[in-house]
């Protein structure tokens, strides 16, 4: 195509692109004004001293769209009840789900290892977007099937080292990949608010050994999966996650995830791939 | 939005200033609007949930903006587009880029030719909602300045100076750049059209 900077064909594109215009209404001023009012909260929130005890403040517009639909893929879910205050028997330490979707908004890396359903052990690398919370760039390895993927925002790989062939993918690749803990937290907020749903959730506390701490203990059940969800007191985060149950296999892939570290430096080019020599290369 | 406004906007929301808040929503909230309605159609309940979502992302993190990295516009697209991604990601499956695929398959005619511009498009062709389908997907997954730049140049008819305002750069670099988003944008839409939609999951 010589989309060459002159007249005629700037007017073809420009043609081209107007129909983007095609059905689309104007601004909804009272839309426009209710969202000033609760961004502006959000931003002075958000400045707010992190130590204070204010609420954390999770507003939506309920719009009739179907977006904020629980998502079925593999992505660890963190539970969230908005104003349960949760006592630590050792230390009668108030805790509150707000607290944990308080500390996701300082992570950028998630560094964790785990099983899958087949029960191959994995280990996966994920680093944030500041602004969105959400995977920019994804590691996951798992040595037992030769499998190596590489998700980026252009361009994606799988690798297979048996067979040495590498799929290639314009953009990040899909499910378990989007591995977005605090995106998922919000939406379970969301979810938490509505009325007649099907989420449970149990709390209660178990020594971990290890660490010698007495654990945060959720369990979380949906009609299609339960979890066990063991938080940190200290840190508010995620340490271990598993799954008890599932009905729903379709892009489900953790089963434990036995370890999970925060805010890891990363070697340099860990979200980095070179094609090795010889190998097969199919591009998607 | 002049330098010196978009210095004091920047300057405030670090420093964690309402006021600062209320000028950059005042000065953007409908071009961002606008360009998602572009990009995902017409239904306003979509439109104006990635638009809140936007918003709300941009205003737990407008205290770490910093203007080295480029202007509030781009900066705040740039979430924009995000949520726009993260909308279509849940197209699974897409079926209304499936059928505008099928549609463009089915369609008589050289029609790469009109994109090439050697011929006209019809215009019952350009009216179509399935050619505003395959446009959007394929605006979509360009990146997030050629996009604002294409919508920019040949939707809104900004001329190149005024772009270059908006993105603080050269009105050579805004020509440079626009050169290369038509051939992205090119590219972006013969793949739409030559694969199955939007489906990319990672099978272990």
């Amino acid at each position: 195509m010589n989309f060459e900077d002159d007249k005629q064909k700037n007017k073809r594109l420009s043609q081209l692109l107007s129909v983007t215009e095609k059905n689309v209404a104007g601004p909804d001023k009272k839309f426009l004004d209710k969202l000033q009012e609760k961004s502006t909260a959000e931003f002075m929130a958000s400045c707010a001293n992190k130590n204070s005890k204010t609420t954390l403040p999770i507003w939506r517009i309920i719009m009739k769209s179907n977006i904020t639909k629980f998502a079925a893929a593999a992505i660890i879910i963190v539970v969230v009840i908005l104003s349960i205050s949760l006592w630590d028997k050792s230390n009668s330490t108030a805790y509150a789900f707000e607290q944990t979707l308080e500390a996701f908004r300082d992570v950028q890396t998630i560094h964790l290892f785990g099983r899958d359903l087949r029960d191959s052990n994995f280990e996966m690398w994920v680093q944030l977007n500041s602004d969105t919370g959400m995977p920019d760039y994804c590691r996951l390895y798992t040595p037992s099937d030769n499998y190596l993927a590489v998700s980026r925002p252009d361009k994606s790989y799988q690798y297979n080292e048996k067979t040495n062939r590498v799929q290639i993918t314009s953009g990040m690749l899909l499910g378990h990949m989007e591995f977005a803990p605090a995106y998922m937290f919000e939406e379970l907020i969301k979810y938490s608010k509505m009325e007649n749903t099907d989420i449970k959730v149990d709390i209660n506390y178990e020594h971990d050994p290890e660490s010698d701490k007495t654990l945060i203990l959720a369990i979380y059940e949906t009609p299609i999966e339960k979890w066990k969800i063991f938080i940190d007191p200290d840190t508010k985060l995620p340490v271990r996650l598993n799954l008890l149950s599932e009905t729903h296999r379709m892009g489900l892939v953790f089963k434990d995830v036995d370890k999970i570290e925060y805010n890891l430096d990363f070697p340099e080019g860990i979200f980095d791939f070179e094609i090795p020599e010889g190998a097969q290369v199919i591009e998607q | 939005m002049d330098k010196n406004t978009e210095r004091d906007i920047a300057r405030g929301l670090q420093q964690g200033d309402r006021q600062a808040w209320l000028q950059l929503y005042e000065a953007y909230a409908e071009p961002v609007l606008r360009n998602i309605s572009r990009l995902v159609g017409g239904d306003a309940a979509t439109v104006g949930d990635i638009v809140q979502e936007t918003f709300l992302a941009a205003a737990r993190s407008a205290r770490n903006f910093r203007p080295d990295r480029g202007t509030l516009w781009v900066w705040l697209w740039t979430i924009a587009r995000r949520q726009v991604a993260l909308y279509y990601r849940k197209q699974k499956p897409n079926i209304v880029l499936s059928r505008a695929q099928q549609w463009w398959t089915s369609l008589d005619g050289e029609k790469f030719d009109w994109i090439d511009t050697k011929a006209d498009m019809p215009p019952d062709i350009l009216e179509s909602q399935e050619l505003a389908a395959l446009v959007r997907c394929t605006l979509s997954e360009l990146p997030g300045d050629y996009q604002a730049l294409l919508l920019a140049k040949y939707v809104d008819n900004q001329p190149a100076g005024q772009i270059a305002g908006q993105m603080d750069c050269s009105e050579m670099a805004v020509r440079s750049k626009l050169a290369r988003a038509r051939k992205a944008f090119r590219k972006a839409f013969e793949k739409i059209n030559r694969t199955p939609s939007g489906l990319r999951k990672v099978k272990l």
